[in-house]
């Protein structure tokens, strides 16, 4: 009985996911340039394109980025979230720095948290991360149900401490957000990666103190928690 | 001037040569070992600038004292302290502040020791034309020997 419902889920779900289409016309564009963004799902999904919004159930879309970004569609139903992303590169543009290695990221603090809507709940995320935090935000999906939020590094007064002020000249910070779909909820994980520069050089190094990445990813899951 | 004078000043000439190239290179090493004990620079960066600073110094202040040490046991060695002398402390002088102004830099402002340690090797390189040929044409340039009559 246990087998048979597991089997049907799985077939539900990925007959779900089969019927979710995304796509960009141009993967590489010039800077200025636009890529056109088509999808297509059943009618009575709630879809949503991170940073983008809420969006039709077919249509198109013209984006035009300043620089290499992803593009995630998320496909809401009854039965969970499925999520597709395309990615856009922009010819020449600035590059930004991201951490250089996933594994880098450490202390991972999680959260099981129940949604009114999945896709709304992914959308804003996305806006906490981009729009109030103001980092340059990368989805991308590690299987259909499993959303990751990658920010760039970005340097933050705040991570400077009276200790350090003499020591240091910055520190900067990425987040790791990984928000996966699971019957009883969504459980959000943040994670973080910070950088320090030493007061005469130019060179990142990695940050050892376990208490400032823990105090800052505890401090975005409560702003992700406090979500509506 | 006597034979007496001329020759304390033409000792006192090669001392100040040494002390000025000796005192460049102590408050360079004194600057980065200043940055390292206040904890703004790495070991990483700390061994690369003593690295830069032995490269940069050691032909000069090696040659230098190499000279002075081997010409003291000839006390009736003299050297020119012309127009010979005037060119190679005036280049040594040059070099030295402009070393010392590039380190002080990362000490007193907000330069930064990755950078430096490029410009330093970028003058150092450039001003080596003019220094070298000054400091090689006051030793090879021999003053008054004993029992000669200065002009």
């Amino acid at each position: 009985m246990g087998k048979s419902f597991a089997f049907i889920m799985v077939a539900l779900w990925v007959a779900h996911g089969a019927d979710l289409h995304f796509k960009t016309d141009s993967t590489r564009i010039e800077a200025g340039a636009s890529a056109n963004l088509q999808w297509a799902a059943q009618a009575e999904d709630k879809l949503v394109i991170l940073g983008l919004g809420p969006v039709p159930s077919t249509g198109s879309i013209a984006v035009s980025p300043k620089r290499h970004t992803n593009y995630t569609l998320i496909d809401e139903s009854a039965r969970g979230f499925i999520a597709r992303t395309v990615e856009v590169e922009v010819i020449g543009s600035r590059g930004t720095d991201y951490p250089p290695d996933p594994d880098e990221f450490r202390y991972p603090v999680s959260e099981r948290r129940t949604v009114h809507s999945r896709a709304d709940f992914l959308g804003a995320v996305f806006g906490v991360l981009q729009n109030d935090l103001d980092f340059v935000v990368r989805t991308s999906t590690l299987n259909p149900s499993d959303v990751q939020f990658l920010t760039n590094l970005s340097e933050r007064a705040d991570l400077v401490d009276s200790v350090d002020a003499n020591r240091l000249r910055g520190r900067r910070i990425a987040y790791m957000v990984d928000v996966q779909d699971q019957p009883s909820g969504v459980y959000c994980t943040v994670k973080s990666y910070i950088q320090f520069r030493l007061r005469a050089e130019d060179t990142w190094r990695p940050e050892s103190r376990e208490d400032l990445y823990q105090r800052k990813d505890r401090e975005l899951l409560n702003r992700l928690k406090a979500l509506p | 001037m006597s034979r007496k004078q001329k020759a304390l000043s033409a000792t006192g000439a090669r001392r100040l040569l040494v002390a000025c190239w000796t005192a460049g290179f102590l408050a360079s090493l004194a600057m980065v070992f200043s940055l390292y004990i206040r904890g703004w620079i790495a070991q990483d960066n700390f061994q690369a600038s003593l690295t830069r600073l032995s490269t940069l110094y050691a032909p000069y202040l090696g040659g230098i004292f190499g000279y002075y040490l081997s010409n003291r046991a000839k006390p009736g060695r003299a050297y020119d302290t012309g127009m010979a002398f005037v060119l190679a402390i005036a280049a040594s002088a040059a070099w030295n502040l402009v070393m010392a102004g590039l380190l002080s830099r990362v000490v007193f402002f907000d330069g930064t020791i990755e950078q430096t340690l490029k410009d330093l090797m970028f003058f150092g390189s450039l001003m080596s034309w003019l220094v070298a040929p000054a400091i090689a044409f006051y030793f090879t340039s021999p003053g008054p020997q004993e029992g000669e009559e200065n002009p």
